[in-house]
C-alpha cells in the first residue's frame, strides 16, 4: 500500500511540480499515471521510492515514511523503478550479471541469487540471452532485462516511468505483455505513460495536469471526461475517439475500450435500426 | 525534381566478418511536394535510408540523386545538402545556443546568407512552429518545455528552407498535444512552401492521416510502396511483418467479419462518415 498525503514538490525556483496530491494505491493494483509533458507524473513516480522527498506532505510505503533516511533501503527493496531510456539502466557487460547486480548488493547468498536471476530472466522471456552483451540487444530487449533486474530484487511494486516511450511497437507489446503477467502474479504495477491506449489497459487511471491530480478512476469513467482530458493536454485513445466521433454524429454507443467491443456495439446498434 | 533512390544498397562494415546489409536494392522516388510515410520495424533500415537521402552515408551500391545531383560525388553532394533538411530522433538534444533565435539562425548563418535574410528566415521558421520570435527569440532553449524544445529544433531545420524535409520519428516521446502540434506544423509547412516530406513513424494512425504515399520496409528491403488505401488493404502482409494496422482499418475488418459491407477506409473520419451515412439509409 502506497499513500501520498497532501504531497507537494518543487524544483529549484520553479513552479510547484506537484501541488497537494493525495492518493493511495492498494496492493496488486494496475495503475496508469498520465499527463502532458511537465505535468508532474515523473516527479510523482520518483516519490514512490524515495528518489525525491516531498517538500510538503508525506509519502508512506507500507507505512514507512520516505522522508526518514532509515527507511530508504527497505522502501527501495519494495518499490522497483524502470526508466525511459534503456541505455541508461544497464551497467555490466553480460545480461545475467546485470540482473544479479541488485541482489548482489543486498548481500544475498549466491545460490539464491542464481535462482532469482534465472526466474527473473524467464519472467521476461530473456533466458536465451543470459550470456549476451546488453549492447547487442534491441531497445525492447534491454527494457526487458532492466525489468528482470528489478524483479530479481523481489519487489512488491514495479514503477515503469515511460518505459515504453522509446520502444518500437513490437518492443512495446512485449513490455505490456510482461506487465500483464506480473500484475496477474499479484505485483502492484504503476505505469507512467503518455500513450492513452496503454492507460486503457489498466484498472485505474490517474490524470495529472500542472502538478494537480485532475481525474482518478477506471478507464471508462476517465475517458468519459473528454473535456477535462483535453484541457489537460491529453487525447482519447483511438478506439474511444472513434466511438465519440460516431456518437457526435448521432449514434448512441456505450464507451468501448477495444476494437472488438466497439465493432460489436456498432453491429448491435445497426441491427436495431 | 525529386529524390531518386536507384537500386540503393548500404552495407555496414563492408568486407569484415561483421558486414551486414542495412538496406538492399531500394528503388524509390520522392517527388517535389510529396508526403511519404515510412514504416517498418526497428532494424528495417529506415534510419539508414534517412541518412542516405541526407548524404550522410554513401551507398555501397546504387545511386542517390537529389534534383539530379549525385550524392556519391563530393561536389554535387555539397550543392545538394541545403535542399535536404534532416530532423533526427530527439533533435532537441542538439540545441546548444544561448537563445532560441541564435539556435535557429545557426544553419542559415552557415549558408552564408546576409544577416537580414537570416533574421527574416528565423522569424518565419519560428512563426511556423508556433514559437513567435517576439516571445521566444530571446529565451534560452533550455528553459523551454519538451514540446517547445522539439519545435525549436524543427525551426532550425525549417529555416534552411529545404525542398525536402526528412524526419525520423519526429513525435517520439511527446504528449498527445505536442504530437499534434508537430504534425500540424509539418503539414502546414508543406502547404505553405510546397516542400516534400518524408516521415518515419511508428504511429500507423499518424501515417494514415497525413501521408499521401507509404513505403513499407522490412529487413532492409522495400516491401511495398503506394497510396495509404493500397497499403492498408494488405492486412495479412502488414501483420506478417509485425506491423499494427490503424484502428479504423481494424474496426472496418471487425465489422466486415460480422457481415457488414465496409469499403476500404483507413482514417477515422472516412469510417465515421461511411457508418453515419449508412445509418441514414437503413
Amino acid at each position: 500500500m502506497i499513500t501520498l498525503d497532501h504531497v507537494s514538490y518543487q524544483y529549484d525556483r520553479q513552479d510547484a511540480a506537484l501541488n497537494d496530491v493525495s492518493l493511495s494505491i492498494a496492493d496488486g493494483e494496475l495503475v496508469a499515471i498520465v499527463g502532458h509533458n511537465g505535468s508532474g507524473k515523473s516527479t510523482l513516480a520518483k516519490h514512490l521510492n524515495a528518489l525525491l522527498l516531498p517538500y510538503a506532505g508525506k509519502v508512506l510505503v507500507d507505512g514507512l515514511d520516505t522522508s526518514d533516511p532509515e527507511n530508504t533501503l527497505a522502501i527501495r527493496q519494495k518499490v522497483g523503478m524502470v526508466f525511459q531510456n534503456p541505455d541508461n539502466q544497464l551497467v555490466t557487460t553480460i545480461v545475467e550479471e546485470d540482473v544479479a547486480f541488485g541482489p548482489e548488493n543486498l548481500g544475498i547468498p549466491s545460490g539464491e541469487i542464481r535462482r532469482r536471476v534465472d526466474e527473473a530472466l524467464a519472467a521476461v522471456g530473456m533466458e536465451a540471452f543470459a550470456k549476451k552483451a546488453p549492447h547487442m540487444l534491441s531497445g525492447g530487449q534491454k527494457q526487458r532485462v532492466a525489468i528482470a533486474g528489478m524483479l530479481a530484487m523481489n519487489p512488491q511494486v514495479l514503477v515503469l516511468d515511460e518505459a515504453t516511450a522509446m520502444l518500437d511497437p513490437q518492443g512495446r507489446r512485449d513490455v505490456l505483455e510482461i506487465v500483464g503477467r506480473l500484475h496477474k502474479k499479484g505485483i502492484t504495477v504503476i505505469m507512467i505513460t503518455q500513450h492513452m491506449s496503454e492507460a486503457a489497459l489498466c484498472d485505474r487511471i490517474i490524470v495529472l495536469s500542472g502538478g494537480h491530480m485532475v481525474l482518478d478512476g477506471p478507464p471508462r469513467s476517465v475517458f468519459a471526461q473528454e473535456d477535462i482530458l483535453r484541457k489537460a493536454g491529453l487525447d482519447l485513445p483511438p478506439v474511444v475517439r472513434m466511438g465519440a466521433l460516431l456518437n457526435a454524429g448521432g449514434m448512441s454507443l456505450p464507451l468501448c475500450l477495444d476494437v472488438e467491443e466497439l465493432a460489436e456495439a456498432i453491429w448491435q446498434y445497426s441491427c436495431k435500426m | 525534381m525529386a529524390i531518386q533512390l536507384q537500386n540503393v544498397t548500404y552495407i555496414y562494415m563492408e568486407g569484415s566478418v561483421l558486414s551486414q546489409a542495412a538496406v538492399s536494392d531500394i528503388r524509390l522516388e520522392i517527388q517535389e511536394g510529396d508526403f511519404l510515410g515510412m514504416i517498418g520495424h526497428t532494424g528495417s533500415g529506415k534510419s539508414t535510408l534517412v541518412q542516405l537521402m541526407g548524404g550522410l552515408l554513401q551507398p555501397t551500391g546504387g545511386r542517390v540523386l537529389v534534383d539530379g545531383l549525385d550524392l556519391g560525388d563530393k561536389k554535387q553532394r555539397k550543392a545538394a545538402r541545403p535542399r535536404v533538411g534532416l530532423v533526427f530522433q530527439y533533435p532537441e538534444y542538439q540545441l546548444f545556443e544561448e537563445t532560441v533565435a541564435k539556435d535557429v539562425a545557426y544553419g542559415p548563418h552557415n549558408l552564408g546568407l546576409a544577416p537580414e535574410e537570416v533574421e527574416a528566415r528565423v522569424r518565419r521558421a519560428m512563426e511556423l512552429v508556433g514559437l513567435p520570435y517576439d516571445r521566444f527569440g530571446e529565451k534560452s532553449p533550455f528553459a523551454l518545455s519538451g514540446g517547445e524544445k522539439r519545435r525549436a529544433a524543427l525551426a532550425g531545420v525549417i529555416a534552411m528552407e529545404p525542398r525536402y524535409l526528412i524526419l525520423d520519428e519526429p513525435m517520439a516521446g511527446l504528449d498527445p498535444m505536442g504530437r499534434k502540434a508537430i504534425l500540424e506544423t509539418i503539414a502546414g509547412l508543406r502547404q505553405e512552401t510546397g516542400c516534400a516530406v518524408v516521415m518515419v513513424s511508428h504511429s500507423m494512425e499518424d501515417v494514415a492521416q497525413y501521408a499521401q504515399r507509404i513505403a513499407v520496409l522490412h529487413q532492409g528491403r522495400l516491401v511495398k510502396a503506394g497510396a495509404p488505401g493500397e497499403i492498408f488493404q494488405e492486412e495479412a502482409l502488414l501483420r506478417s511483418l509485425g506491423l499494427e494496422l490503424p484502428v479504423p482499418c481494424r474496426l472496418a475488418a471487425a465489422l466486415r467479419a460480422r457481415g457488414m459491407d465496409v469499403p476500404p477506409v483507413y482514417t477515422e473520419e472516412a469510417l465515421a462518415a461511411f457508418l453515419l451515412e449508412r445509418g441514414k439509409h437503413v
